[in-house]
């Protein structure tokens, strides 16, 4: 078989036109000696083909095993089990939804209750001292904060007085032209 | 049908099954579960058996459709190491001079392809069937399958000729 025939069988086996006697000729020319460097690399593909092919079960027990469990059916349905992770996925479904109606009666009572608890006398004295504190607390906060305020107000005039400084630096360089002749382009 | 009958009929399909499974399940031992699982279906159907065209596709029908449920039950890809590894018997007087690591990966990219791509290409690369055999075991026409196959090919030839390439430039 040329060469030439080959690579056009090729061509046609990698667009899913070869029929299977094409086929067989092709696998035919790969397993002769006389494949030429430049097709090499397809060799390669159909002699990995083929290995695959001869590929058999392995485990000795196979046959023995199916042997025995279809002749006790004896005429029976034999059923195939239930696959382990579907039944897995339902039990997890049925945990959690028992998991929610427990939570959902055991804090039922205390949903609908009132929140608050009676006070006994005297947690109700101790209540009221707490609050009383807390009030007293929170006016001398208050208190404090005004006095934070007057300092930002004394930083604003702060502010002012720079602006202020920065007038008579102009002012001085105006009646000396030389310091803006002389700083300007250097300094920007 | 009685268990000898089947044994004669259907039980010389075990190695082809095995196979098809093994290269949509990439792995020996959930193959093999699969196709004792087949073979159980095939023979609850047993009394029926001889009404259908040919056993062959429905053995291949019942084994694919065992795998597709598998792949959707797993939770994680499977990574196994040796699946590539073969049990296959060398015909005496074959020469073995073709790089073994050239073949492992060659069979890496045939289990990286879309599922049905895989299925074709094993079935008709490996199993040398014909386009009519393949129709009914994946459901699609003939043209589809050619166009799936095409593609499969190709995707195995690019891999093999960048590796090619790569041994070149090494040397």
């Amino acid at each position: 078989m040329h060469t030439t025939e080959i690579e056009q069988l090729l061509e046609r086996y990698f667009e899913g036109e070869t029929t299977l006697a094409e086929e067989q000729t092709i696998r035919d020319f790969m397993n002769s000696p006389e494949v030429p460097e430049h097709l090499m690399p397809y060799r390669a593909m159909f002699s990995a083909f083929t290995a695959a092919g001869r590929e058999t079960i392995h485990n000795l027990g196979f046959e023995p095993a199916l042997t025995a469990k279809l002749s006790e059916s004896s005429g029976k349905i034999i059923h195939l089990p239930v696959q382990r992770k579907k039944f897995r996925y339902i039990i997890s479904i049925a945990a959690s939804l028992l998991l929610i109606a427990g939570l959902f009666f055991t804090y039922r009572g205390e949903l609908t209750a009132p929140r608050q608890p009676a006070l006994t006398a005297s947690q109700q004295i101790a209540f009221d001292e707490a609050a009383a504190v807390l009030k007293i607390v929170s006016i001398n906060f208050n208190a404090g904060l005004k006095q934070v305020e007057c300092v930002t107000k004394i930083e604003t005039a702060m502010n002012n007085v720079t602006m202020f400084n920065k007038f008579y630096e102009y002012e001085s360089q105006i009646i000396n032209p030389d310091i803006i002749i002389n700083k300007s382009p250097k300094n920007k | 049908m009685n268990v000898p009958e089947f044994q004669e009929k259907v039980f010389p399909l075990r190695n082809k099954l095995f196979r098809f499974a093994k290269r949509m399940l990439d792995q020996a031992e959930e193959a093999e579960d699969v196709v004792q699982d087949a073979f159980i279906r095939l023979w609850n159907k047993r009394e029926k058996l001889n009404e259908y065209r040919s056993v062959e596709a429905l053995a291949m029908i019942t084994t694919k459709n065992l795998c597709l449920d598998r792949i959707k039950s797993r939770r994680y890809p499977v990574e196994n190491i040796d699946n590539h590894k073969m049990f296959v018997e060398n015909l005496p007087g074959e020469q073995e001079n073709d790089n073994t690591e050239v073949i492992h990966d060659i069979h890496q990219a045939i289990d990286r392809l879309p599922e049905i791509q895989k299925m074709i290409v094993h079935m008709r690369d490996i199993e040398g069937y014909e386009f009519s055999e393949i129709a009914e075991v994946v459901d699609m026409n003939e043209n589809a399958i050619r166009v799936a196959l095409s593609r499969a090919r190709k995707r195995v030839r690019d891999l093999v000729l960048k590796q090619n390439a790569y041994a070149y430039h090494g040397n």
